[in-house]
């Protein structure tokens, strides 16, 4: 029986030393699909594709139509019978709303790849300076775009500055005004540390200008109207981005008027297919609403290149519906890419426009308006001697027409005039005052219950 | 223990050889002491053919011939004899040669299953002598029930065990969860053991692509590969005494299958060949056309509005406008209206002469669904298995395989399917000018041009190896690779999708490898009265998987869209390569004392490379005992209709590491479509938490074990005590941290106890005629017992300390405003509130209580046997989006009522109560009784037998969930199954079946 207790215990002493001492015996190699942080950082060009990934999420977001957004204000109806889409098209949105969620949650993970970055960059020790700097300046600029619709859609966010987890993940809403903070002095300091020119091909990554002419969209919400027409006349007077290209041009990509756009991978945007209809016989998923047609003027050149209509016949009577045709690719267009367009020439003639209206400079801005009617085509050109308030109104008529369907401008210049209870009172069966903000996503405050409903969900 | 597992190995070893055997059989000799035995059965008292005499001094082994005779020859000394008997109880005898008269041996049968061998974690045992909580089904249960995935066959027969068929396709996953939900979000499948060689029970298609989203058949169960007909029996372990030897990964329990061995005897061949058909068992009670209209109609009256033909319109309102207003559609005849049918064919060769035995066997299963389209699934096995033991069984190597292959064929409207049985019932699939109507965003006509193709490949080799010195000594070295591949293909060509959609190809791969060697000693301590038996092991296991997913899309030719080539473009792409290792080494110790009182230790070191450096390695460990006090001579005098009564205690700890690899590293990965100005990109893989840990489930049981008259009766009952401390999950995150969860230990205790009992008897137990009754019930509670800083933590809206862990929180219902003639719901306050409160408690879904019940008969060549399966349960409605009226999908019949009552609100077309469908109006008692098998079985007479020169003929019959009881007046499709879309998982509903077949045996 002896050497038998002898054997068990060896061969036991033996397994527990193999397996206990031995660490290797549960360790992995490294992934080949995954590459880890410090490494990231100790590369220029493996951090540049970081930078790109936080411009790849942001062309992901589900603003880049802002469809949902067109639905939301006055601008666009929806046809068919999805019930979170409904919820848009009646301006009422409920807690659990499912695309409220990615909205909300595609631009925190901006901001989280942003702080990141910016994390990252800091504690490399491998990057050169200039390239820490331009690689955090353009990360500061993105930040600043998600805050910016963040806090004017949602009214009251948590501002997130670093990737602590711990701390985030209870993390308090801050004054709206604390955030526009955050975001101008993000932009400040994007603008001072960018170039002029644009990294690699295309305006597919901010510049010096882009970050004047996101500057110049905060002023003016901010009614700092003399900040706003500085900015916006540095854009324009780059020269860069002027004359007007042809309407038909507008969102090609590498637009003349492009400030910042954001590439797509195979010249067309995601929404496209479902915005622009198959044939020209069907029912289109989103209709103009006669609202904004009707503001067009007839012979409106803008009405005719970026609207188009489909003839509809239904139990033998026929009837035409227009929906939104700025972008024209539905699928892979390799001739005339399109990308979607962040900001834009015309956006800076209008801010500036209203900035010199406020402060009763009618002649400067009906100039500014002037050069857009101009392009736009068939429309007579406005006259210098109107009031101050004639001026703004043409100015928000203008932005209307101008803007429509893109980046949820409609929505966000009602907002921010408080015109929403008139124009959407009257309109939806269903509105109220509340819905001036969007809820926060009804999961968001399950888990953190830090954070605070919106008045009135 | 070693005792019974000599017993079994030489009983498997001398069985059935009368042949060969009575060649050794030495002609009778004068000069030695010849004498003339009989083997009889204790019970019939007729004789045994077969059984084997082994004189254990010499190893000589002889059998008995047709008459039960046999013919002992020794010089004269003093013999120690065994007999063994398959099915009887082994005989140990001392004689002293030569005998003056004839020698008679009893044996007793085996038909009293605590004798039966127990399949335990590394070992074996008996039902009598186990010390912990452990649930079987054999051959005989899984051949009564025609179940494509052997899980199924686990419905309602074991308690504790909660299996719930929450998808009823070929090829569907079956939930298994055993002894609650220890587990708030990580992996909480059990650990699958085949033959001693774990099986990965996760799925081939779960999260890491995102196909399964856009599969109506959802996760594939990985179950689904083994063949029903191959399986010996499957063994539930439950307890820490049965489950810590598998230490870090018994935590969710552990399934033990054992496949069937081959046996010694003439070859055989065996056949069975069936076929069937099956439809949806169970349809819910929807609004006909009239009905569904009159509410809609009552809605606009309500309001004050006219229902418009106008799509831009908000009071836009096509089915009372411009949809056919006299026939409707029965649409959930409609999607799950076919009959499928299914064929199974089965032939197996097993045989072998003397220490080797083989067996051969291959299985060809098709079947489609009840599912509208095209649809077929196809599975084919072959199964071979070698075993030899030396001569003096100092060897005894077993080698077995098993391949499989997979192909599963479906039409695929899985955009349409979550809602598809409640669209409105005059919902015209096409327009009058012919094309597809896609105005409820979905259209089944249309998807039904999807496919999806998939095909999966299993490889499983085990060989095991003992070398036994000694007959008290074993070593064994336990080798297993298995290979599973899987491949899918998603097709939406222009016509499956919405009009104007751009087609396009999903097309996922995954696969795994994973190797395993397990080497382990055994010994056997005889001490005067009682024994120690050792094991000690070690196990290194090595896993890799690598999948790949390609989405791409605009193929100018839809014939070829499985050609990835032909894809104009590419739209995503992801590739993962993922190893895993583990190595764990694990003891064993068992006192056996009088054979009444037994001790059990257990003890394993686990690491694994799923944690980070200094969390790798983990602890666990057991201790059990039983007592039985039947032996006990004062009860045995006194309570002589008690003929067992064991008690049985255990306590111990396991572990979990079912989560993702590298999940503790900071890593950037791309995102799919990686490129941004032509350029990779690149994003964070996970916010990384270097410091998360084993968590551990400490598991406690109480148990008492009761067998009368002669174990006629026996009964048991358990009382478990699951404490889970520390589970790993993937913790949920508010997105503002970037990402919506991250996986870290959860700082809370969940406490799941439980009542379990089980009753079996043999009511008749007659030659000819046979009774016997089954009865389970388990009464479980979950709660989460404690949670650090439970107020700041994501979950503090999603649980409550005290409260259940699978919580259904909602709106609460106040009935309806007097003046306003809107529903009211409370505010957090509990008052009725313009902003009602989201988070009451409504229910929980831990059932109270479920269980099964089950009688087999038998009269001569006939048998007959019923098994139903019950649960008491509550379950959120499905399907609804606001309370009827408002919107174009159907309803529950039973909505009718509900409007007719002053208690609830008159419908209305524009109101819009969208809190309806998460509030306590949503919740409904769906507890329900299922009749999950009935069979009938007809052995052919002897006579015809020798006709056919056959040696068994069968012919049966069998019906699957035929019958279900439960109240039909619930928003719910079945009351088994989940919601039919509930993110990442498609469910179709459970399938009533009804099978014939016939087994021949030449």
């Amino acid at each position: 029986m002896k050497p038998l207790f002898k054997y068990l215990h060896l061969s036991l002493t033996a397994l527990c030393i193999l397996s206990s001492s031995c660490n290797k015996l549960v360790e992995i190699p490294g992934s080949k699909n995954q590459i880890e942080t410090p490494a990231v950082f100790a590369d220029s060009s493996v951090a540049t594709s970081a930078l790109l990934g936080i411009y790849y999420t942001m062309a992901g977001t589900p603003y880049t139509s802002t469809k949902y957004l067109a639905l939301y204000a006055d601008e666009y109806t929806y046809t068919n019978a999805s019930d979170p889409l409904m919820e848009f098209n009646r301006s009422h949105l409920l807690v659990n709303n499912s695309l409220n969620d990615p909205l909300w949650g595609s631009l925190y993970s901006v901001i989280y790849q942003c702080n990141a970055l910016m994390e990252g960059v800091d504690q490399s020790v491998k990057l050169s300076a200039g390239t820490k700097v331009q690689l955090k300046a353009e990360a500061k600029f993105l930040r600043a775009y998600a805050n910016f619709y963040l806090v004017n859609l949602y009214d009251h966010i948590p501002l997130i500055l670093t990737t602590e987890v711990g701390k985030n993940a209870r993390a308090v809403q801050s004054p709206a005004q604390a955030v526009f903070d955050q975001v101008i002095k993000d932009l400040q300091e994007a603008k001072k540390e960018l170039g002029t020119g644009y990294k690699g091909s295309g305006k597919v990554r901010a510049n010096s200008w882009a970050a004047s002419a996101l500057l110049a969209r905060v002023y003016v919400y901010h009614g700092r109207w003399a900040d706003a027409e500085q900015e916006a006349t540095g854009v324009i007077n780059s020269n860069l981005y002027s004359p007007l290209p042809p309407l038909q041009d507008v969102f090609l990509a590498g637009s003349k008027e492009a400030i910042l756009q954001l590439w797509t991978p195979n010249g067309f945007l995601i929404d496209a297919p479902e915005l622009i209809p198959a044939s020209s016989e069907v029912l289109p998923n989103y209709v103009l609403l006669d609202g904004l047609q009707q503001t067009f003027e007839s012979q409106d050149g803008r009405k005719s290149t970026w609207i188009a209509a489909n003839t509809v016949t239904v139990n033998g009577s026929s009837q035409v519906y227009s929906y939104p045709s700025k972008y024209k690719n539905r699928s892979a267009a390799g001739a005339s890419p399109e990308y979607i367009m962040a900001l834009r020439l015309s956006e800076q003639y209008l801010i500036r426009a209203e900035a010199a209206a406020q402060q009763k400079k009618i002649d400067a801005a009906v100039a500014d308006l002037n050069v857009i009617r101009t392009r736009a085509g068939g429309i007579a050109m406005l006259d210098n001697g109107m009031s101050k308030e004639a001026c703004l109104a043409a100015v928000a008529k203008e932005r209307r027409l101008e803007l429509f369907g893109e980046w949820g401008h409609r929505f966000l210049d009602l907002k921010r005039t408080g015109r929403l209870d008139t124009i959407l009172g009257t309109l939806k069966p269903t509105w109220k005052n509340t819905a001036e903000a969007f809820p926060i996503p009804q999961n968001e405050i399950i888990y953190n219950s830090n954070l605070i409903q919106n008045h009135g969900y | 223990m070693k005792k019974t597992i000599q017993t079994i190995v030489l009983a498997a070893l001398c069985l059935n050889f009368p042949a060969s055997a009575q060649q050794k059989n030495p002609p009778p000799s004068s000069k030695h002491g010849q004498v003339k035995g009989k083997v009889i059965s204790l019970k019939t008292r007729e004789p045994l053919e077969g059984a084997a005499i082994q004189n254990i001094n010499t190893a000589l082994t002889l059998f008995t011939d047709k008459q039960g005779e046999f013919l002992l020859d020794l010089p004269s000394g003093r013999y120690r004899l065994a007999v063994f008997l398959e099915n009887y109880q082994t005989e140990y005898l001392e004689i002293r040669m030569p005998l003056k008269e004839p020698l008679v041996i009893e044996l007793e049968p085996k038909d009293n299953n605590l004798n039966e061998v127990q399949i335990i974690g590394y070992g074996e045992t008996t039902k009598r002598l186990n010390t912990g909580s452990i649930s079987t089904i054999t051959a005989k249960q899984i051949e009564n029930q025609p179940v494509t995935n052997v899980l199924s066959a686990l419905s309602g027969q074991m308690p504790g065990v909660f299996v719930q068929t929450t998808n009823g396709l070929p090829g569907g996953n079956i939930n298994i969860q055993i002894r609650g939900k220890g587990s708030i979000a990580a992996g909480t499948n059990p650990l699958y053991i085949i033959d001693g060689v774990p099986y990965d029970g996760s799925s081939p298609n779960d999260a890491s692509s995102p196909l399964p989203g856009n599969y109506i058949g959802g996760t594939v169960s990985p179950l689904n590969s083994l063949n029903p007909a191959d399986i010996e029996s499957i063994t539930v372990l439950k307890d820490a005494d049965a489950t810590s030897i598998f230490g870090s990964r018994g935590a969710n329990g552990v399934v033990l299958i054992s496949t069937k061995k081959a046996k010694a005897g003439a070859t055989q061949l065996e056949l069975n060949v069936q076929q069937g058909f099956s439809q949806i068992a169970q349809k819910p009670k929807l609004l006909n056309l009239e009905q569904y209209l009159a509410i809609r109609r009552a809605g606009f009256a309500n309001d004050g509005t006219v229902p418009s033909a106008d799509p831009t319109s908000v009071y836009y309102a096509p089915d009372l406008t411009l949809w056919n207003q006299q026939q409707g559609t029965d649409w959930t005849g409609y999607v799950f209206g076919n009959t499928a049918h299914s064929t199974d064919a089965q032939a197996k060769v097993s045989g072998g002469t003397g220490n080797n035995t083989f067996s051969l066997s291959g299985n060809y299963r098709r079947e489609n669904s009840i599912l509208k389209g095209n649809n077929l699934f196809e599975r084919g096995n072959l199964f071979s298995q070698f075993r030899h033991i030396s001569q003096g069984q100092k060897w005894n190597i077993s080698l077995s395989n098993q391949i499989n292959h997979q192909s599963n064929t479906m039409a695929n409207p899985v955009s349409s399917f979550g809602s598809s049985y409640l669209l409105a019932p005059n919902y015209p699939l096409q327009l009058p000018d012919g094309s597809f109507n896609w105005y409820a965003g979905s259209n089944i006509l249309a998807e039904l041009n999807a496919t999806s193709k998939m095909k999966t490949d299993n490889l499983v080799t085990n060989l095991n190896l003992a070398y036994r010195p000694l007959p008290s000594l074993a070593f064994k070295i336990n080798t297993g690779y298995t290979k599973t591949s899987y491949n899918q293909c998603l097709i939406f060509p222009a016509i499956a999708l919405a009009p104007g959609s751009i087609n396009y190809a999903q097309y996922g791969t995954n696969s795994f490898e994973s190797v395993l060697i397990e080497p382990q000693v055994d010994y056997l301590l005889k001490l005067r009265a009682s024994s120690i038996s050792f094991l000690a092991g070690a196990t290194y296991q090595y896993r890799s998987s690598q999948n790949q997913f390609i989405q791409a899309s605009n193929f100018s030719l839809e014939s070829v869209m499985e050609d990835l080539g032909s894809a104009a473009t590419i739209d995503s792409r992801t590739s993962a390569f993922l190893p895993y290792k583990y190595a764990s080494v694990f003891g064993r110790v068992t006192y056996n004392l009088q054979e009444s009182y037994i001790f059990n230790a257990t003890l394993r070191r686990d690491g694994s490379s799923r944690f980070g450096p200094g969390n790798r390695y983990g602890n666990f460990g057991s201790v059990g005992a039983a007592w039985i006090f039947s032996n006990l001579a004062l009860l045995k005098a006194n309570l002589p209709f008690l003929s067992y009564g064991k008690l049985r205690a255990s306590y111990g700890t396991t572990g979990n590491d079912q989560i993702g690899d590298y999940q503790y590293l900071s890593t950037y990965s791309s995102p799919g479509t990686n490129i941004y100005q032509d350029v990779a990109a690149i994003r964070p893989s996970r916010i990384n938490n270097a410091n998360f840990h084993w968590e551990t489930t400490q598991k406690t049981d109480l148990a008492i074990e009761l067998g009368f008259l002669q174990d006629r009766i026996y009964f048991s009952a358990d009382y478990y005590l699951n404490q889970s401390n520390d589970q790993l999950v993937l913790y949920t995150l508010p997105q503002i941290t970037g990402f919506m969860s991250y996986q870290a230990n959860l700082p809370a205790v969940i406490k799941n106890r439980g009542w379990e009992l089980s009753l079996n008897t043999r009511i008749l137990d007659q030659q000819k005629l046979r009774w016997s009754a089954t009865f389970n019930l388990t009464v479980p509670t979950n709660k989460l017992q404690s949670f650090e800083d439970f107020e700041n933590s994501s979950y503090a809206e999603q649980y409550q300390l005290g409260y259940d862990i699978s919580r259904i929180s909602g709106y609460k219902y106040l009935g309806v405003d007097p003046n306003t003639g809107k529903a009211q719901y409370a505010g957090k306050d509990g008052k009725a509130s313009d902003n009602p409160y989201y988070n009451f408690t409504l229910g929980k879904l831990t059932p109270d209580y479920y269980g099964g019940f089950g009688n087999t008969f038998s009269y001569g060549n006939v048998e007959a046997s019923f098994f139903a399966q019950f649960v008491k349960q509550v379950s959120r409605g499905q399907g609804l989006y606001t309370y009827p009226g408002t919107g174009i999908s159907n309803n529950y019949s039973f909505i009718q009522d509900r409007i007719a009552s002053p208690y609830y609100p008159k419908p209305s077309a524009g109101a819009y109560d969208v809190y309806y469908p998460n509030s306590s109006l949503n919740i409904f008692n769906t507890s329900y009784l299922r009749l999950k098998n009935v069979s009938l079985s007809y052995h052919f007479p002897e006579r015809l037998l020798k006709k056919l020169k056959a040696q068994s003929l069968k012919l049966y019959a069998q019906g699957q969930n035929l019958l279900t009881i439960w109240n039909r007046n619930a928003a719910v499709l079945d009351p088994e199954s989940g919601v039919l879309t509930d993110g990442l998982s498609h469910n179709s509903p459970p399938v009533k079946s009804f099978v014939l077949g016939l087994q021949l045996t030449l």
